[in-house]
Parts: structure tokens; C-alpha cells; sequence
């Protein structure tokens, strides 16, 4: 898998994953700027690259991805 | 000799001796109740995050558990919603909330769309290959 999806994946699988109310915004704050960033350089509408990770996001996680730790942004 | 202290029943004297009633300052405990009730709810939004996780993310949910799910996530972002209202008053006991309040309501929303997602698998599968060149597959 690209390491950029596959980061777009690990960020919003920590977003989903953030319990106790503290760091979620802060979290769905870096998964948007990383898709943001993604979309100016791939030329794509973020919202549909956002769409299409959120519909890759259960068969990835069900095919047994788990993110050891948030990757740093690039 | 028994005296009502301040008037509000908070403090008996006894012979000259102040006795704590417990409840003090009825204002604080109405913010003491509201405080709880906000980290109960708070609580039970992760307690629906993590099976939400376990039930409809790790395994292919069956339509029916899918459309009861959708169901209990409105509830959930509804009642969430009158939480935030209710901190967001400038006046709120319980302001210090309206951080953790405003993460979970982002993240029942985002399932939301997680599950409404009228995209289809084929079409978010052509999307990420064209952008991803390089492998967009599991």
C-alpha cells in the first residue's frame, strides 16, 4: 500500500480511536491537514478523497491493519 | 441551644458549635450532579466508540444491525448536541467540558458519515488508485 494512504488510513483510525473527549479535534485537525495536503498533490477534490478513505477505512481495518503509534506529519 | 446557621438549613449550631449538613451551597451541588451527569455521558460516548469499533468496523455489520446502529448514533449525536448547548452558556459551571464535549460529538459525527458514506466500494477504490499510484490495496 502507498505510505501516504496507508498514513491518511493510520490518522483517521487515531481520530476514531481517541477516547475521553481531550485530543479528538486535535486529532481530526491532522487527519484533515494530511488530506489536505494529499488532495493539492494528487490534484483531487478533498472531499472526494475524503469519502474514499472513509469507505477504504473498514476493509482496511479488517484486512488486520493496526497502527502501532501516530506517524509524524510530513 | 439549636440555631439554623445561615438561614438556608446548610449548618446547625449546637450549643454554640457549627454542624456541616453536607449539602452546603445548593448551587454547588447542582453543579456537582451537572458535572457528573456530563462525564457519565461522556463515558457512555466512548463505551458506544469502542463497540462501535467491535461490531460495525472490525466485522461486516448485517443491514438490520447496520440501520439499529445509524438509529443510536443520531440519538447519541442529539443528545450530545444539547450538552454542548448547555456548556456553551457563558454562565456554565461545567465550561471546562465544552472541550472534551465538542471531541466526541466530532467523532459520532464523522461515524456518521463513516456509515452514510454514499460512496461505493468500487467507486472509492478507482479514486484511491488513480491518486495512489503506487498501491492503494490492503
Amino acid at each position: 500500500m502507498d505510505p501516504e494512504l496507508e498514513a491518511l488510513l493510520k490518522s483517521y483510525d487515531a481520530f476514531m480511536e481517541a477516547r475521553g473527549g481531550s485530543n479528538e479535534g486535535q486529532l481530526f485537525a491532522l487527519y484533515q491537514s494530511r488530506l489536505d495536503d494529499v488532495a493539492a498533490a494528487r490534484r483531487l477534490g478533498p472531499e472526494t478523497l475524503d469519502a474514499a478513505v472513509r469507505k477504504k477505512y473498514p476493509r482496511w481495518i479488517r484486512a488486520g491493519h493496526r497502527p502501532s503509534s501516530l506517524p509524524p506529519k510530513a | 441551644m439549636l440555631d439554623l446557621a445561615d438561614g438556608g438549613g446548610h449548618c446547625l449550631l449546637v450549643n454554640g458549635t457549627a454542624i456541616s449538613l453536607g449539602t452546603s451551597d445548593p448551587g454547588l451541588a447542582s453543579e456537582k450532579t451537572g458535572q457528573e451527569l456530563i462525564r457519565y455521558w461522556l463515558d457512555r460516548c466512548d463505551d458506544f466508540m469502542d463497540q462501535q469499533r467491535k461490531n460495525l468496523v472490525e466485522r461486516e455489520p448485517s443491514p438490520r444491525e447496520l440501520a439499529e446502529h445509524i438509529d443510536s448514533l443520531k440519538f447519541m449525536i442529539r443528545v450530545t448536541l444539547s450538552l454542548q448547548a448547555l456548556v456553551a452558556d457563558p454562565d456554565s459551571p461545567a465550561r471546562r467540558f465544552a472541550r472534551e464535549i465538542s471531541g466526541k460529538l466530532l467523532q459520532l459525527q464523522a461515524s456518521l458519515e463513516l456509515f452514510l458514506n454514499p460512496m461505493t466500494d468500487a467507486e472509492a477504490d478507482t479514486v484511491l488508485a488513480a491518486a495512489f499510484p503506487n498501491g492503494s490495496g490492503t
